[in-house]
């Protein structure tokens, strides 16, 4: 029988590697009889899959139109680029 | 209606480069590298490589898109060598946050044990964006770079160890505990 611990492991690898038939089954017997690894499983699939729709519907979602290349760096990139032209 | 005809090769203005695309390339780099710093040096990469690919580039109107696409890129070589650089100082992992929620018998301690969490999936669009940046600003730098090329770049785990020089096994656990340090850090902040 698998710990909590060990089912959180395997329950955030499932998101990352195709885990072995035993590990599988492990695992669903361990969460049919638990509730909080069943709430945890949850919101970690959750955070994994909202986090990639909300980047691919708006891949400027974290951007701050507020945020702006300082004038000196600027001056300082044109600079650059000429120099190397 | 006129045809589209091939312009002739533009010289490039640098000045007017960096004025007409600077600050876009910038929000996106400060999107995702939360340091000006960092996002500033990217974007000079970013310019300096397309002016030696100049080549490669077709049209006015692409020129936005070609830029981003190279940014992009210079992007994930940045979070790669900040975490490939965070693997010889080992100090910011902090608690292992496994040790705080689990006892030693690998089962939940009492006070994780409450039933009036709300879950993930109750928080609105907006506010999911607010409090995973709040969340990951709060992460040990590894494991949020981890996270960060796992998720928002969609590297697979192969490509980060690789990358790495660490071993598929070590990529699991900093992303294990990235993300439950995540999940407990959203459900505390609404
Ligand atoms: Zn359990």
């Amino acid at each position: 029988m698998l710990s909590c611990k060990e089912v959180s492991e395997l329950v955030s690898e499932s998101l990352d590697r195709r885990l072995t038939l035993r590990q599988k089954l492990n695992l669903w017997m361990h969460l049919a009889m638990c509730k909080l690894c069943t709430r945890f499983r949850k919101d970690i699939v959750y955070l994994d899959s909202q986090t990639r729709t909300l980047i691919h519907e708006a891949p400027g979602v974290m951007m701050d139109p507020k945020v702006e290349l300082s004038s000196e760096a600027k001056t300082r990139i044109a600079r650059k680029l000429t120099e190397r032209n | 209606m006129e045809a589209p005809v091939e312009k002739p090769h533009r010289a490039l203005d640098p000045n007017e480069w960096v004025e007409l695309h600077g600050d876009s390339l910038f929000q996106y780099a400060y999107s995702r590298l939360r340091n000006s710093d960092s996002a500033e040096e990217v974007v000079q990469e970013t310019f300096v490589s397309a002016l030696k690919h100049a080549g490669q580039f077709r049209g006015k109107g692409a020129e936005g898109a070609w830029l981003m696409g190279i940014l992009k890129r210079k992007v994930v070589d940045h979070i790669r060598k900040s975490l490939r650089s965070g693997l010889q100082v080992d100090t910011s992992e902090g608690t292992d946050i496994t040790e705080i929620l689990y006892d030693e018998a690998g089962m939940w301690r009492p006070e994780y044990r409450r039933d009036d969490f709300r879950p993930l999936d109750s928080l609105e669009k907006e506010e999911f964006w607010r409090v995973l940046e709040k969340c990951l600003s709060g992460l040990p730098l590894r494991q949020a770079n981890a996270f960060k090329l796992r998720t928002l770049e969609e590297q697979s785990t192969e490509e980060i160890s690789k990358d790495l020089g660490i071993t598929a096994s070590t990529v699991w656990v900093l992303l294990h505990r990235a993300r439950t340090r995540l999940a407990n850090c959203m459900r505390s902040h609404w």
